[in-house]
């Protein structure tokens, strides 16, 4: 076992070395820079040549793309994730801004969502066939089926025209600051975010379920005489959720790399809202020193995962 | 890039829209305004002639107004990126946006659509001729009491410092850096100061133009002290750096959150700000979260990208809210290349006429806005009036005649041999506007009985900036610079002069010359307005050179009750307020305030600036 | 979350062999079977021929132009008023203003939007985008994957680990993110270049699961079988290989589509969708801000985007149960 997490570990370092040579091609293949971004807001400065000229050396800009390339990797090994061209700051002090704002967020779409969906596919796994489990799979198949923005646009406007309460769009209130103004903004984007995102986990369980159910060793236990919710509960969960637990692990990255779509909606200044606007912005080593950590998080959850499988499936082993 | 094209300027200030964007621009704000003083026009006033008492703040004395209260914190959206905290250096205009909050010049606008020109942190001043300027300084004026300034007194050394910082290019330690108005400042040969409260300039040349360049936004006038401590760390945004002599004192500005500012008390003008304090809060551009905030009085003001949002969302409140109207600052133009396609100026002169103004007016913007000349209606002191425009090719309302001509000049200039013409459209357009490239080519191509037009999308920074130098730029539709000051001779010196600095069409005609250099050097306003007639009346016949100058639209802003002043004209019932065109951002401390006695101020989330 | 993951994870027990040979001769003789016992496939397949019929048939069904800006007389028009008057406002000169945010009526089904033009024209014609875009890059998508998948697990070696690794990096990239670049890169890209960015954005999760299932089968008795007979290695990916895994294939490429229509719904969103075609994501994004003053163009699009995206979900939902005979009724 131990061989394994080894050897994994040392292919994600593979792995994330990839993603950071992707990203910082990618970026700079894109047509502008973060100079002209800002240059170009006055006819006049266009031809101030002299001026755009020292502000790409100041950046470090004019230098040849193989020495940025190095400088990039470089620092990454030292974990330095660069530093803002906008706000000279570096991209750790920003993400420490913004962490906490993603994981309020997250947290809460994680809760809603997983305490929506984790029992509507048991109960709809176990009631297979009957109107229940019509409803339930109706409900959850539409809520995959449904653009996450349209729910929350639905809602802040049921919220706004029925005044049902005030939300704090421009306090950014966080949680521990202030419990209820924070709970105002994230209650919407959580709801629409835990509905669309985890119908897929519940659809996933409902199936999974199903066919541990039909397990000759159910059927034994029930024989057996065992109350009918501990057969559920103790035995059936317990393996159904194997690759459920897989689907859950790629959805806390999701969640990890941000929401972009409700973030700038709530005016939430989370990870997701961050990229967007630094590649909006050209601002290349945020946005280059984000997107590698959050790989590096997506890649270390995987393997976490892939131990806990091991771990609650003795059929698993690795070599 | 292709993020959408608006800044704010903070409380109070001009609906400003960029041509280029950065991301994160936002969207709001009242047009700058002030209430003129009974309302009536003034002409822009000679300087020779200035008066030199110190001036009193122009109080709102509109009848049905209520009564001033002073006190509480305007909160609206502010820019999302700056570049720096040196005005000398900032490469985009949100820094001289929010210091006008905070710094003084020597004049500024008592008027910024006529141009009426009142002294600032001078006391009086005094055009000896056109090209030396005597300042007299008020005394006791105290730098913000923040170190390292620490309230020391304002001085004509400090006078002397920003000027020759700008022209020559130097820090404190002697290196070089570019600052972005050293062409200017450089056109000042010798500065005198007799006395600690004496400035005397001389410039190379005559220059009429010279204090409306010294009213300008950008003329602010920084600490040296608080400059010199942040010169090499200019980038890293500190309430620190930006001290000042003006209205308000920046409590914190750092990137990424609000910019907080409260109230100077040892301001130089009694009873200024009006208002204790000032928030410009970060907000995504979203709309959907710049309406909910503005709905539930977060904001104090608003505007959708989508007028008739903005329009609909006053009349679903009615009562509570009004609307203001004011022009957007960014004139809206047809550039066609005179170096390459259009050669012949017969063709220039055909779409002039076949552009239908109006009926884009009416498509892209509900019909709220004004046609522009060679200088637009923005500038009122020296736009050709409305009723001699309406005469002239481009601008008359027989659409047929124009067409009728138009079709004959350009079968005249070989226009069916031009083949395919694209007019090209930024994307930054687009991204508001998704339409035009179906809606310019029909225009043109029906008024002009061809089918040769076309319009493809592009980049500003892609295709336009890049070749603008080097005369390979395509043609194009859409926004172009702001007009920041009520006087175009500057710009119209530097776009069509031989030796301008935007001159892209690559213009050289020694009579418009001679025109374009006594206008500018002529101090009397009277003359200048005559001057710049002819100068407009040769651009047409010229065909504007290719910049065929379209129109400048008005936008409606959304406010709520509670958030007054600032106004050309009060709203009445059934009839929207209206609002300053140019920006004037200086004039939020002296104009804008909060009635906190109107029903609508219950339920305004507080605001605190300590 | 579920649609910044473009094509989302299929459970890896479909990977398993499939005992008995299910080709598609047996499901298309078995869809009358199928409709009758899985009721809500049946609605699936329904709404997938409706949304297909419909993309089809699109210039024939949709009234009008998707830019055609309807104008209306303009009530203040005076030509006769001063010209004065005139050149001070504009609307008195204009004889027409455009007919905008209108509520549905006779002439326009579904109303009109913030430039004039006809909702219902243009939801017709982004019928024909979303089903181009869905089916598009989910077919590349589950080609490039299939490809890769089934060459990377029959062989294995060094080649399979390289690709593996890729594939692990491609999906360690935050999807969306991944997608804002690559439509950037170009801008104003055709279709076809928006649609493969897409699929190719999506290939790496097609490519896991295809990948497992060849492993499963690599080595089952009929291959080997194959080999001692002496067929080449390309046979028998081709023959034998391809044709045992075609139930994921099938249930990864239904899935997907509703994936990627939602996925350029989301682009739209922030105002990266393409700048010159008429799709839903971009309605919906229009005319969201006022959902309540004229919410016809945000409301139709909107339930047109669930309605496609549900049709094919529930679809390859179906599919998969049917193809699945673990997961048959009790």
């Amino acid at each position: 076992m131990t061989q394994y997490i080894l050897r994994r570990l040392l292919l994600n370092v593979v792995v994330i070395w990839l993603v950071a040579s992707l990203v910082f091609v990618a970026v700079r293949a894109l047509p502008g820079d973060f100079v002209l971004t800002q240059v170009a807001t006055n006819l006049e400065l266009a031809d101030n040549q002299a001026a755009i000229a020292e502000a790409r050396r100041l950046l470090g800009l004019d230098k040849p793309l193989w020495q940025q390339y190095a400088v990039f990797i470089a620092g990454l090994a030292t974990g330095d994730l660069g530093t803002s061209y906008a706000t000279r700051r570096s991209t750790w002090a920003e993400l420490g801004d913004r962490l906490p704002y993603t994981l309020e967020l997250g947290t809460m779409i994680v809760l809603i969502g997983f305490s929506i969906s984790l029992p509507v596919g048991i109960i709809s796994a176990v009631k297979q066939d009957t109107w229940i489990d019509y409803l339930l799979r109706g409900f959850a198949i539409l809520a995959v089926a449904t653009p996450v923005f349209f729910i929350a646009v639905i809602l802040t406007l049921i919220v706004l025209k029925y005044d049902l309460w005030t939300i704090d769009i421009i306090g950014r209130p966080h949680f521990w600051t202030d419990p209820k103004k924070a709970l105002t903004l994230y209650i919407i984007p959580a709801i629409s975010g835990g509905v669309t995102g985890t119908a897929g986990v519940m659809r996933l369980l409902r199936s999974q379920m199903l066919e541990v159910l039909r397990q000759d060793y159910i059927r034994t236990a029930h024989a057996k005489g065992l109350r009918r919710r501990s057969v559920v509960l103790r035995h059936a969960l317990k393996n159904a959720m194997i690759p459920v637990l897989t689907v859950m692990g790629l959805t806390v990255s999701a969640i990890v790399s941000g929401q972009i779509i409700l973030e700038n909606m709530f005016n939430i200044p989370g990870i997701g809202q961050f990229l967007f606007s630094r590649l909006l912005m050209r601002d290349f080593p945020p946005f280059q020193g984000t997107v590698v950590l959050i790989a590096t998080v997506i890649v270390t959850v995987n393997l976490i995962v892939d131990i806990l499988y091991a771990w609650l499936d003795p059929r698993i082993r690795y070599a | 890039m292709r993020a959408r094209g608006y800044r704010s300027r903070g409380m109070g200030q001009g609906v400003s829209r960029r041509r280029f964007v950065g991301a994160g621009l936002t969207l709001t704000g009242a047009a700058a305004f002030l209430a003129a003083c009974g309302g009536k026009k003034e002409e822009a006033k000679a300087p020779a002639t200035a008066p030199g008492a110190a001036t009193q703040v122009a109080a709102a004395t509109a009848a049905p107004a209520p009564e001033i209260t002073r006190g509480g914190v305007l909160r609206g959206v502010g820019p999302q990126v700056y570049d720096s905290v040196d005005p000398h250096r900032a490469f985009g205009d949100p820094t001289s946006w929010l210091l006008n909050q905070v710094q003084s010049k020597l004049v500024w606008y008592k008027n910024p659509d006529t141009g009426e020109i009142e002294p600032d942190v001078a006391q009086s001043y005094e055009a000896l001729d056109a090209a030396t300027y005597v300042f007299r300084l008020r005394q006791g004026v105290k730098w913000h009491n923040k170190p390292p300034a620490n309230g020391r007194e304002f001085v004509a050394d400090d006078v002397r410092w920003h000027i020759e910082r700008q022209a020559t290019q130097k820090l404190a330690d002697g290196t070089e850096s570019p600052m972005r108005h050293s062409a200017f400042y450089k056109a000042i040969t010798k500065i005198e100061t007799p006395d600690k409260y004496t400035v005397r300039l001389t410039l190379n040349e005559p220059n009429g133009t010279f204090l409306d360049r010294l009213a300008a936004y950008f003329s602010t006038i920084p600490n040296r002290e608080a400059m010199e401590k942040f010169e090499k760390d200019h980038r890293t945004l500190h309430e620190d750096a930006a001290i000042g002599t003006g209205p308000y004192i920046l409590v914190e500005w750092r990137a990424g959150k609000n910019v907080v500012m409260k109230r100077n008390p040892d301001y130089f003008r009694k009873d200024v700000p009006i208002t204790d304090g000032q928030i410009w809060t970060i907000l995504f551009e979203d709309p959907n979260a710049q309406r909910a905030a503005f709905e539930q009085k977060q904001l104090d003001s608003w505007s959708a990208p989508d007028p008739s949002v903005t329009q609909a969302v006053v009349k679903a409140n009615p009562g509570v809210m009004y609307e203001v109207l004011s022009g957007v600052a960014n004139t809206v133009y047809l550039h066609l290349n005179m170096n390459q396609q259009f050669k012949d100026v017969r063709l220039v002169k055909a779409l002039n006429m076949a552009f239908d103004r109006r009926q884009a007016i009416q498509v892209f913007h509900l019909g709220l806005g004004q046609v522009s000349g060679p200088v637009t209606w923005l500038q009122e002191g020296f736009a050709i009036p409305g009723a001699d425009l309406v005469k002239l090719p481009g601008y008359r309302t027989d659409r047929e005649a124009e067409k009728r001509e138009a079709r004959q000049l350009w079968q005249a200039g070989g226009g069916p041999a031009l083949g395919e013409v694209d007019i090209k459209i930024p994307r930054t357009w687009l991204a508001r506007w998704p339409d035009t490239p179906q809606i310019i080519p029909r225009m043109l191509n029906e008024a002009l009985g061809v089918t040769q037009f076309k319009s493809t999308p592009t980049d500003y920074n892609e295709e336009i900036i890049p070749n603008l130098a080097n005369g390979k730029f395509p043609n194009w539709f859409g926004w172009t610079s702001q007009v920041n000051s009520p006087d175009p001779r500057n710009d119209l010196y530097n776009n069509f002069h031989t030796k301008g600095s935007t001159n892209f069409q690559k213009v050289s005609n020694p009579e418009l010359d001679r025109l374009l250099e006594e206008a500018r050097q002529t101090v009397d306003q009277k003359k200048a307005v005559q001057i710049v007639r002819r100068i407009q009346e040769m651009l047409l016949e010229n065909g504007q050179y290719g910049n065929v100058i379209l129109y400048n639209y008005i936008s409606p802003t959304a406010r709520w009750n509670y958030l007054r002043g600032l106004l050309k004209e009060e709203p009445t019932p059934g009839k929207s307020a209206t609002g300053y065109n140019i920006y004037a951002g200086h004039r939020t401390a002296t104009d804008l305030w909060i009635n906190t006695k109107d029903p609508t101020y219950q339920g305004r989330p507080p605001a605190t600036v300590n | 979350m579920a649609q910044e993951q473009v094509a989302p994870a299929v459970p890896e027990a479909l990977a398993a062999p499939i005992a008995e040979r299910r080709g598609a001769v047996r499901l298309v003789a078995g869809l009358g079977r199928f409709v009758r016992r899985r009721k809500l496939g049946g609605v699936g397949l329904a709404l997938v021929v409706l949304i297909l019929g419909v993309a089809v048939a699109a210039p024939a069904i949709q009234r009008y132009g998707d830019t055609q800006a309807f104008e209306v007389p303009n009530p203040e028009f005076n030509p006769t008023a001063n010209p004065l008057d005139i050149a001070r406002n504009p609307r008195l000169s204009t004889p027409v203003i455009l007919e905008r945010h209108q509520a549905p009526s006779a002439r326009h089904w579904f109303g009109t939007d913030q430039f004039g033009r006809d909702i219902y024209a243009r939801i017709i014609v982004g019928a024909r985008l979303a089903v181009i875009i869905g089916i598009g890059a989910s077919l590349v998508a589950v080609c490039v994957g299939t490809l890769v998948g089934v060459v990377s697990g029959y062989f294995g070696g060094w080649f399979d680990l390289v690709v593996q690794r890729c594939v692990d990096a491609l999906q360690a990239f935050p999807g969306l993110v991944l997608l804002l670049l690559i439509v950037q890169v170009v801008p104003e890209p055709p279709l076809v270049l928006t649609v493969v960015a897409l699929g190719v954005l999506g290939w790496a999760t097609v490519t896991r699961i295809i990948r497992s299932a060849v492993l499963a089968i690599k080595n089952s008795p009929f291959v080997e079988a194959a080999r001692a007979y002496g067929a080449t290695d390309a046979r028998i990916m081709a023959a034998h290989v391809l044709p045992n895994i075609v139930a994921p294939i099938i249930v990864v490429f239904s899935i997907g589509i509703g994936a990627y229509i939602l996925a350029e719904a989301s682009l739209s969103f922030l105002g990266l969708g393409p700048a010159d075609k008429t799709t839903w994501g971009k309605m919906v994004n229009a005319g969201r801000v006022a959902l309540d003053l004229h919410p016809w163009e945000a409301l139709f699009s909107g339930m047109a985007i669930t309605i496609t995206v549900l049709g094919f979900n529930l679809a390859g939902d179906a599919i998969r149960d049917e193809l699945d005979p673990r997961l048959r009724g009790r």
